[in-house]
């Protein structure tokens, strides 16, 4: 026992007056959610504004009607328009200045009164994902509405247009009392589909607010990204640990102790347990830097027999992929290519949900899934100990013979390493 | 206190260790001598527990180290050929480290852990971490780590390789205090000098045998007292056996510009060399050594010690 | 020269000497490309899945389900047990309901990890077919066609309309598969960045630890060729990463890299010089080859994803994506947008080459400092 702690205590020791890799290790997490808090979660706005710009050549009231409709006090919540004179528009575009240009064409409300097809030209910014489809959807909303409208008051705007024109006769008392007998007539046959409306889509464009006053979306995107990360980082931090074991050999000072009064299992439990030390200590600070942004204390059973068992299952993967591995160079490069492909594969980086299905499959068989998906039950879901006891039998099953495999080909490693 | 019994050791076909038998007495300071390829540090691999030998066996004060190695582990010292040390950490903290390996604890450490720093003469710079300390220091301190924990025997394989003269001297004078309490030390060199000056009793080995054994006395009159004579020059190989096919003479090497002879000390070498200039051997050199190390090298292998 | 270039091909000798160099240089970067281009956001690659689940059935139903389409909403029938990001219920009655005039309310359930801009746009397009209905009906009602259900709302539908909007993108750019047209330009930079910082870093301290830098130094070279040397070896490694990708991103994942080599080649040249000359001012200013990789690992990620390299621009408040362009990724991921999307030439990457040119010097020249700072 004695000589285990001297082990241990030995090698932190060594890694404390070595600390920009590990400092590294634990800033990430921390930096990586912060900056996805940053870029997702600031102002509270969880999405960003669609940027329009109107270039509307028109003057008459239709082209007002469409051109107001984007600043409505719902629409200003979600655009951010923008107007521009003729020709203005399309190098703001160009120049990726905006999500979408809607360009509204001369003689529009003249057009529409006449009776003559008219088309609006929407130019959509190529390097945007969604954003510009977004304002397609709502530009085809108000053409239809445009639309419908010029063919449902066809009649009443026929008899309408010869007034509008600059120096069009005013009309007489008759022909006021016909338009509106014809408006009168084109309502009364729209009543019960849209005055009010038949259908109606019920909270449109309404985001999720934090649920209470005091979350802010920031604080809700950390956390919901930082156990992945850190379930990342961790796995690297023990992996720091058993490389040791290599890295020792290497340095000569493995075979001094092996010429020492301590045997090769006695030298590996050393290095598991500074292993298993290192990953406690990252734990530590992901937890107390979690506990600032958490709203409500998650269940500490849950959370510290999680805990436990992830610890178990870094300790276990790196004593294999190192015992396999034979030198310290081969560990360290497939380490990192296999801990990589497992985080994006288990959900450390993308929502699991987000992956095609064969993936999402495949994910279950890392422990990065099931350590990922355990911290996020527990602290977004608020979930306890039983709903995290799959996760961690899991951890614990998948660590205990990680490591033993590990043991086997570490100890034989060691052996060699004490020979050479 | 060391007993080797034929003790060998095989990578496929090559015998690194061929059946060699050796004892090392208790406070004996005792040499291994041979070239870089002999099996010496193979022989101390073993000695130290961390290679299994193919055949022979080891004891340690009556004790088999195959059958009970922790226990002789505990009582040995090593000191291994490239410096084992934690290079983050101070001298102090790595001496505290191997000291507490060895079971030292408590109050016995920290005096264990002075006096070696003392010893060492790196009392001043025990803080610093290992990394700063030029190569001569870091060989003290790899030196006193073998020691710190008083062990009856330490290894020392080769412990002043590639540093400079002033610190092998300190070193070989660490060695000579060590023997000197009694510690009985096993020693491992190609350094001709350090086994003359050191050691008690001394083995040559070569190709994974022991060549000789004895103490430097014995080891000279095995040489016989003669002188090696050496002639240097443009000849062949044939044309300089035939020189040297002198009565009294044994040619020890023959080869292209080359002429080694054993001759008798004092007159015999004149006489030798005598003959071989009248017949006329094109010689551009000519050097003679008394009975040493050296010749008895060369007299049993045929080669020097640096070849 | 010929020393520079000897000194800059022996460092590339050495990573290529180094197995996991095709890994981390090649491979890897590769299944980035293709792991990212699986997301456009929201699930279906680029589409807003919405999931409709008609309960009535009825003519005016199944009329208005399909008017519920777009260029980026798909729209899919409910498949049970397949787990739905954005649901829309046609409840039992919708068609009788809505002749009879009783308002029918829908609604578009919303998984709680639904991305909100494909959430937006696929309400969009509901509330698009909503309006083309009700007129279609007011019309119908009009002519008196109500009653025969789906062939006069259909011959409606396929006329042309009086009011039409003509929808297309800005530039001349091709289309690619969406998502790779983020990923193959994001991941190519992150990627190119990364490896060369590390690679150079790692390689520059190592040197500096061993003592061969100081033994280049003693010999007949002078130091600024010794810096310039290492400096060019960089540049060719990244140079050679470069266009590795830019075939992989060509011929396998049918990304094009725009119209114009020639502003693509100044492009990619400006960012080699750039990130090379990072790595030699990180290689030159820490200590170790550890200090240079995980300092080189986590700057990379930081620049990376606060300049655009994971996510489109789109996603960023606005004042972030203009703080970004203190990074040199920020700049070459506008340049590759220029190129790939807008399909823009020269014109649109002089600016952006310019800048990575200054950035590659100023690092260049701190990385001189320093290194003759730490030799001294």
């Amino acid at each position: 026992m004695r000589r285990l702690l001297l082990l241990v205590s030995k090698d932190l020791k060594r890694k404390l007056r070595a600390p920009v890799g590990l400092a590294v290790l634990l800033a990430f997490p921390i930096v990586f959610a912060g900056m996805l808090a940053l870029v997702f979660g600031s102002s509270g706005d969880s999405t960003p504004k669609v940027r329009l710009v109107v270039e509307n050549r028109d003057t008459g009231f239709a082209a007002s009607a469409l051109s107001s409709a984007f600043t409505s006090k719902q629409m200003a919540e979600h655009f951010d328009v923008r107007t521009v004179g003729k020709g203005e528009g399309a190098a703001l575009i160009e120049a990726g200045e905006a999500s979408a240009l809607l360009v509204i064409p001369e003689h529009l409300t003249q057009d529409v009164l006449d009776g003559k097809p008219v088309t609006l030209e929407m130019v959509r910014n190529p390097a945007e994902g969604i954003l510009p489809e977004v304002a397609e959807q709502l530009a085809r909303v108000l053409t239809e509405v445009l639309d419908g409208g010029a063919r449902v008051l066809r009649q009443p705007l026929s008899d309408l247009r010869p007034y509008l024109g600059e120096g069009s006769p005013a009309p007489t008392d008759s022909n006021v009392i016909e338009i509106s007998l014809a408006v009168k007539r084109t309502i009364e046959g729209a009543e019960g589909l849209v005055f009010p409306p038949a259908i109606t889509l019920k909270g449109a464009f309404e985001e999720k607010k934090p649920e209470k006053s005091d979350e802010n979306t920031g604080s809700l995107i950390f956390l919901a990204v930082l156990p992945g990360v850190a379930v990342y980082a961790l796995f690297l931090v023990a992996d720091n640990g058993m490389r040791d074991v290599l890295a020792e050999g290497t340095l000569g000072t493995m075979r001094r102790q092996l010429a020492g009064p301590i045997g090769p299992g006695t030298l590996l439990l050393g290095k598991g347990l500074y292993a298993g030390a290192l990953a406690l200590i990252a734990l530590a600070v992901f937890s107390a830097v979690a506990a600032v942004f958490l709203p409500r204390v998650p269940s500490i059973p849950g959370y510290l027999l999680l805990s436990l068992a992830l610890i178990l299952a870094v300790v276990g993967c790196s004593a294999l992929i190192y015992g396999l591995a034979g030198t310290e160079r081969k560990g360290a490069t497939f380490a990192s290519a296999i801990y990589l492909v497992m985080g994006f594969l288990g959900g450390s980086f993308v929502d699991v949900t987000n992956l095609p299905k064969g993936m999402q499959a495949i994910a279950h068989w890392t422990p990065f899934y099931w350590a990922t998906s355990g911290y996020r039950t527990l602290l977004e879901k608020g979930g306890g100990l039983a709903d995290v006891l799959p996760a961690i039998a899991v951890l614990t099953v998948l660590g205990a013979t990680l490591l033993l495999a590990g043991s086997v080909f570490l100890k034989k490693g060691v052996a060699r390493g004490g020979a050479a | 206190m060391f007993q080797v019994q034929h003790l060998t050791k095989r990578y496929g076909d090559l015998r690194a260790v061929d059946g060699i038998s050796f004892e090392v007495r208790r406070g004996e300071l005792y040499g291994l001598l041979g070239p870089n390829g002999a099996g010496k540090t193979t022989t101390m691999s073993m000695l130290s527990g961390l290679l299994s030998p193919d055949e022979g066996r080891i004891l340690f004060d009556g004790v088999d180290l195959a059958a009970k190695p922790l226990e002789v582990k505990a009582r040995l010292g090593v000191v291994p050929q490239e410096p084992a040390l934690y290079a983050t950490l101070s001298a102090r903290e790595n001496l505290r480290f191997w000291g507490g390996l060895y079971g030292l604890a408590g109050s016995a450490l920290d005096k264990a852990v002075d006096r070696v720093l003392e010893e060492t003469g790196l009392a001043v710079r025990a803080k610093e971490p290992v990394k700063n300390f030029s190569g001569g220091m870091k060989r003290r301190l790899n030196l006193g780590i073998g020691l710190v924990h008083r062990p009856q025997a330490v290894l020392m394989d080769e412990p002043t390789v590639g540093i400079d003269v002033q610190a092998r001297l300190n070193i070989l004078q660490v060695v000579r205090d060590v023997a000197a309490a009694g510690t009985t030390v096993l020693y491992t060199t190609h350094y001709l000098e350090e086994v003359e000056t050191l050691c008690d009793r001394i083995a040559i080995m070569d190709h994974g045998k022991i060549l000789a054994e004895g103490t430097l006395d014995e080891l000279k009159r095995q040489v016989g007292g003669k002188d090696l004579l050496t002639v240097t020059g443009t000849f062949d190989a044939e044309t300089a056996r035939k020189a040297g096919a002198i009565d009294g003479a044994q040619v020890l090497t023959a080869e292209n510009g080359r002429l080694l002879l054993s001759v008798e000390g004092g007159r015999g070498a004149v006489e030798a060399l005598t003959a071989i200039l009248a017949g006329k051997l094109p010689a551009e050199g000519i050097t003679i050594q008394p009975p040493s190390l050296s010749a008895l090298f060369l007299n049993l292998t045929g080669r020097e010690l640096r070849d | 020269m010929r020393k520079v270039l000897g000194l800059a091909l022996n460092d590339l000798r050495l990573t290529v000497r180094d197995k996991a160099s095709f890994f981390w240089l090649l491979a890897l970067p590769i299944g980035l490309m293709a792991f990212f281009g699986m997301f456009g956001g929201g699930g279906g690659g680029g589409k807003a899945r919405l999931t409709v689940v008609d309960e009535d059935g009825g003519w005016l139903a199944k009329s208005f389900v399909q008017q519920i389409a777009g260029q980026q909403v798909e729209v899919v029938p409910a498949k049970p047990g397949e787990a739905r990001v954005r649901t829309l219920v046609i409840p039992k009655g919708f068609t009788a309901n809505v002749l009879a005039g009783k308002q029918q309310m829908l609604a578009v359930v919303k998984d709680k990890d639904a991305d909100t801009g494909f959430s937006m746009a696929a309400e969009a397009a509901v509330l698009r077919a909503i309006t083309t209905t009700l007129a279609h009906l007011v019309e119908m009602k009009q002519t008196g066609t109500l009653a025969q259900g789906t062939p006069a709302f259909t011959a409606l539908s396929a006329r042309e309309p009086l009011v039409r909007l003509a929808v297309r993108q800005a530039g001349h750019g091709q289309a690619v598969p969406q998502g790779r047209q983020q990923s193959v330009p994001g991941i190519l930079t992150m990627t190119v960045l990364m490896m060369t910082v590390i690679y150079g870093g790692v390689f520059l301290t190592l040197e500096k630890s061993e003592g061969t830098l100081r033994r280049q130094l003693a010999g007949p070279v002078g130091r600024a060729h010794v810096f310039a040397g290492k400096l060019l070896g960089r540049v060719i490694i990244a140079g050679v990463q470069i266009v590795l990708l830019l075939v992989v991103g060509r011929f396998l994942f049918k990304v094009s890299f725009g119209h114009s080599p020639l502003a693509l080649a100044l492009l990619l040249s400006a960012y080699a010089f750039c990130v090379a000359g990072l790595a030699t001012l990180l290689g030159a200013v820490l200590k170790n080859p550890e200090q240079a990789s995980a300092l080189g690992w986590i700057a990379s990620m930081v620049m990376a994803a606060l300049g655009g390299c994971w996510w489109p621009s789109e996603v960023v408040p606005r004042w972030l994506w203009k703080a970004s362009h203190i990074f040199p990724t920020a700049w070459a991921m506008d340049a590759f947008h220029a190129l790939i999307s807008f399909g823009r030439g020269l014109e649109a990457v002089w600016l952006p080459a310019l800048v990575l040119f200054g950035f590659g010097a100023l690092f260049s020249l701190l990385g001189v400092r320093f290194l003759r700072a730490a030799l001294a």
